[in-house]
């Protein structure tokens, strides 16, 4: 727990600043990580002591209400009534963001929603977790097959509907096209399997419509002269491994949240160019660099457009402590324990007089 | 005007099972949720640290004691896991 007191001194005066919870919290999550993405906002606003209201994605209600289970029997209990969990159709959510009892609202989700609740909560605090495009530029100096191996994780993953999946990747002009025949036999490699076997790689999509979206994009990115390397084909809610190079910068599978399985490829020969190709997205979330080279890792940081730089490892790279959130519109505010809990709690000062306040009068 | 569903299918992405059917909150039930959360806002607020502490400890155990119907739950909603 943080500690909440804070002693300050303002020129004769003592003062006490605690944070105190804001209220009502409406947390909003998506389908992806149905357990882990909703304790990012249920425990701090536990810890904090807020009355919440979870709103789950309608196509993965059932971890919620395992653990909403878990909840109503917990020790201490709960205040009755102080939590709720309620599936509901995005039509009937609008108190969740127009109710005046709403204090902070934490989303987690699409663009499209995300911005819209933000413009309709005007009482309240926003956090919105959103979307990306995440890029990774693997540097000379690294060992090409650590960081292929890395970016294959991390571009096919959960079938790549992670927000920070890695959906472009540089690699230097010398090793391009070694790197990515070799990346293309590590996604063909990949298996699909039952989804509670440890060895199983790949699973399905979320929905038809969801696999279907992705190979329209593929199709449309080929149909614009970009070269398929392996990949590319549906099997139901199935989508392939698919790796891709020569794709238009015009392309929604380039410029757009794929949230699907699919890498396109690009050779870099100036870092600062890379960096510079990176930053054009209207996307903001996270981004890794494969180096050793510590005034590359120093200039990416400064210039890249991104809420995290992640240096040698994948873009995927997320610890529950760490703040964790995306600038342009991928969101606002942060995630990571400390930063919630920031977000969920509220400064309340008490001035105290000075010692001679007595004589004075 | 068209009657809302009062129940949601959850289907399994990998094969397409119905999974279960789980109660849809209406506008006016979520507007009610809030009107009582916001009803214990005092209670919740006058809670120490410790006791929010113990409560945080005690979910995480539960969760922890159920990780193998958890990881089930989420493979079959959700594909992955």
């Amino acid at each position: 727990m943080l500690d909440p007191i804070e002693e300050l001194h303002f020129h004769d005066r003592n003062a006490r600043l605690e944070k105190r919870p804001v209220g009502v919290c409406a947390l909003i999550t998506p389908f992806n990580f149905p357990l882990n993405l909703v304790a990012h906002k249920v425990a701090p606003a536990l810890a904090t002591g807020c009355p919440f209201i979870l709103k789950p994605a309608e196509k993965t209600p059932l971890t919620a209400l395992a653990l909403c289970e878990l909840l109503e029997q917990c020790e201490p209990p709960l205040p009755p009534d102080s939590f709720a969990v309620c599936v509901a159709l995005p039509k009937d959510c609008g108190p969740l963001s127009l109710d005046s009892s709403v204090r902070h609202l934490s989303f987690t989700g699409s663009p499209t929603v995300g911005w819209q609740l933000k413009s309709l909560a005007q009482r309240a605090h926003v956090t919105l977790e959103l979307g990306g495009n995440a890029a990774s530029i693997v540097c000379d100096d690294w060992p090409l097959e650590h960081a292929l191996k890395s970016c294959c994780t991390a571009a096919f993953a959960y079938s790549g509907q992670v927000c920070i999946s890695l959906q472009r990747l540089f690699l230097p002009s010398d090793s391009f096209q070694t790197g990515i025949h070799q990346l293309a036999q590590l996604a063909q490699q990949l298996k699909r399997g039952p989804l509670n076997e440890a060895q199983t790689d790949i699973g399905p999509m979320i929905d038809l419509a969801a696999a279907k979206r992705v190979e329209q994009w593929v199709n449309e990115a080929l149909a614009d002269g970009a070269t398929l390397h392996c990949g590319g084909s549906r099997n139901g809610t199935f989508f392939e491994p698919t790796v891709l190079s020569g794709v238009s910068h015009n392309t929604k599978i380039w410029q757009e949240e794929v949230f699907g399985p699919v890498v396109c490829v690009e050779a870099w020969s100036d870092f600062s160019e890379a960096l510079a190709a990176v930053n054009d997205s209207r996307w903001g979330l996270q981004t890794s660099v494969y180096t050793h080279d510590r005034s590359l890792m120093e200039q990416a940081w400064q210039e890249l457009e991104v809420g995290q730089v992640i240096i040698g490892d994948a873009t995927t790279f997320r610890v529950d402590e760490m703040p964790y959130g995306g600038v342009k519109d991928s969101g606002v505010g942060r995630e990571g324990l400390r930063w919630a809990i920031n977000a969920m709690t509220e400064p309340r000062l008490l001035v105290l007089p000075p010692s001679n306040a007595a004589e004075r009068s | 005007m068209a009657q809302s569903p009062s129940t949601l299918p959850v289907y399994a992405p990998e094969d397409q099972r119905l999974l279960a059917s789980v109660a849809l909150a209406s506008e006016k039930e979520i507007s009610g949720a809030l009107q009582a959360a916001d009803g214990t806002r005092q209670v919740l607020a006058s809670e120490s640290p410790k006791v929010r502490s113990a409560r945080l400890k005690w979910i995480a155990k539960a969760i922890q004691g159920k990780a193998d119907s958890f990881a089930q739950i989420i493979c079959d909603e959700a594909g992955n896991a």
